[in-house]
């Protein structure tokens, strides 16, 4: 009987949570952290750092790998690193992502605050053409600071 | 007693049901919205004239899971989209990313919608249903049990919220009248109509910079539901109102009607 009760008190569903249908930037950075090991496998010795870029499309792959310094022998092992990180699908455009890799004494540390592109939304509710958005949120946002002096 | 079930019955109302959270149902939905110019509070300056847009969507409407509190969540999946921008000459398209986009509608069997998770994906933009938001109540639209020959009240809401950034809340004060069975193509149906007025409050939370959203205006209807399973057929809209939105340097006014058509497709 008392495994009924223990039964009964388990959550159906987590109410009010959304389904995962979009990824989130805490989503993605937890995830992208998980490739900290197999990049790692790419590095012998040295100190550098390089800028990373990707994309993740809507079906949850990696591509478009792109680096800010030219071609260095570990790009490819840590591509394919990077692109073995499968993210959760999603119903979004491609979500572009950037990131550091730190190599210290042939040690290596990922940026703990990847930068992930965020759509520009424009002000909501008000149905404004993309050529006027960025009049209409000067606009609503920025303060005239000479009505206040003196 | 077979009698008394009989005549009980026999006597029942429209009376929605769960069926449409049952199974997969595709809708058009058909809206002409007429934007009047967007005009600074302060200035009086206008940031852009009116102009009037065409939208026609295609969307699919799937069960997904039924909460504790016994409401149902259905995935609206964006199918086809088209917007265009109504001229004299010609209609201009409005370049959109809304096809292959999803949110959640979490509703009571009666349509009541209480949450439209990942709206913020559809609005803005690019996406437009924030100024579209009609789409959702369209849809959805939260019809009474009503007698034939009677009116009732029963308000139709509907939240827009981005997690605990922002959330604005919709309210219409329907008053709903049944006016009894109608053909709809060879579907008999319950015809129901509404009117009412229509508010919008609400304004950011943790999201920065601060804004405050406005809107009063009124809304009528007519709602069409299949007589055997209390379905939603068809619903034609005329709603308008009057927004206003708030920043720390400005509020910015627009006037706002729609018209149109959502109707179930085979």
């Amino acid at each position: 009987m008392i495994w009924l009760f223990f039964l009964a008190a388990i959550p159906l569903d987590p109410v009010g949570d959304p389904l995962p249908r979009y990824l989130t930037p805490v989503g993605v950075a937890k995830h992208l952290a998980t490739a900290a090991p197999s990049l790692q496998e790419c590095v012998s010795v040295g100190n550098y750092t390089e800028r990373v870029s990707f994309k993740i499309y809507g079906d949850g792959a990696v591509r478009d790998v792109e680096w800010s310094n030219g071609e260095m022998d570990v790009h490819k092992c840590w591509a394919n690193a990077f692109v073995g990180l499968r993210f959760s699908r999603h119903d979004d455009l491609p979500i572009h992502l950037e990131t550091t890799v730190y190599v210290r004494e042939g040690s290596l540390t990922l940026s703990p605050q990847p930068e992930i592109s965020e759509r520009a939304v424009g002000p909501l509710m008000l149905f404004i053409l993309p050529e006027n958005v960025a009049k209409a949120q000067r606009q609503l946002h920025e303060v005239n600071d000479q009505a206040d002096e003196r | 007693m077979r009698w008394l079930w009989l005549v009980l019955m026999g006597c029942r109302a429209h009376t929605p049901t769960v069926n449409a959270t049952d199974v997969s149902v595709r809708y058009r939905a058909q809206l002409l919205g007429d934007f009047g110019p967007v005009v600074s509070e302060a200035s009086g300056e206008t940031i852009q004239g009116a102009l009037q847009v065409r939208v026609d969507l295609r969307l699919r409407v799937e069960p997904t899971r039924k909460f504790r509190d016994g409401s149902y969540g259905r995935l609206i999946y964006v199918d086809g989209a088209s917007l265009e921008r109504v001229n004299e000459s010609e209609d201009v398209p409005v370049a959109n990313d809304l096809v292959g986009r999803t949110v959640e509608l979490r509703t009571f069997s009666d349509g009541e919608i209480l949450d439209i998770s990942w709206i913020e994906k559809l609005a803005g933009q690019g996406r437009y249903l924030d100024a579209f938001e009609v789409i959702f109540p369209a849809i959805s639209p939260s019809a009474p049990t009503i007698s034939e020959g009677e009116t009732v009240k029963q308000r139709i809401i509907w939240p827009f919220r981005n997690a605990n950034e922002m959330r604005w809340d919709n309210t219409i004060d329907a008053v709903w009248s049944n006016h009894g069975t109608v053909q709809v193509g060879e579907v008999d149906a319950w015809k129901l109509s509404y009117e009412g007025a229509w508010g919008t409050e609400g304004k950011t939370r943790r999201s920065v910079p601060s804004q405050e959203w406005r809107a009063r205006g009124e809304s009528k209807g007519t709602v069409h539901y299949e007589r055997k399973t209390s379905d939603l057929i068809e619903h034609h809209l005329e709603w308008h109102r009057l927004v206003s939105v708030e920043g720390a340097g400005d509020t910015l006014n627009q006037e706002q009607r729609f018209e149109g058509h959502v109707e179930r497709l085979p």
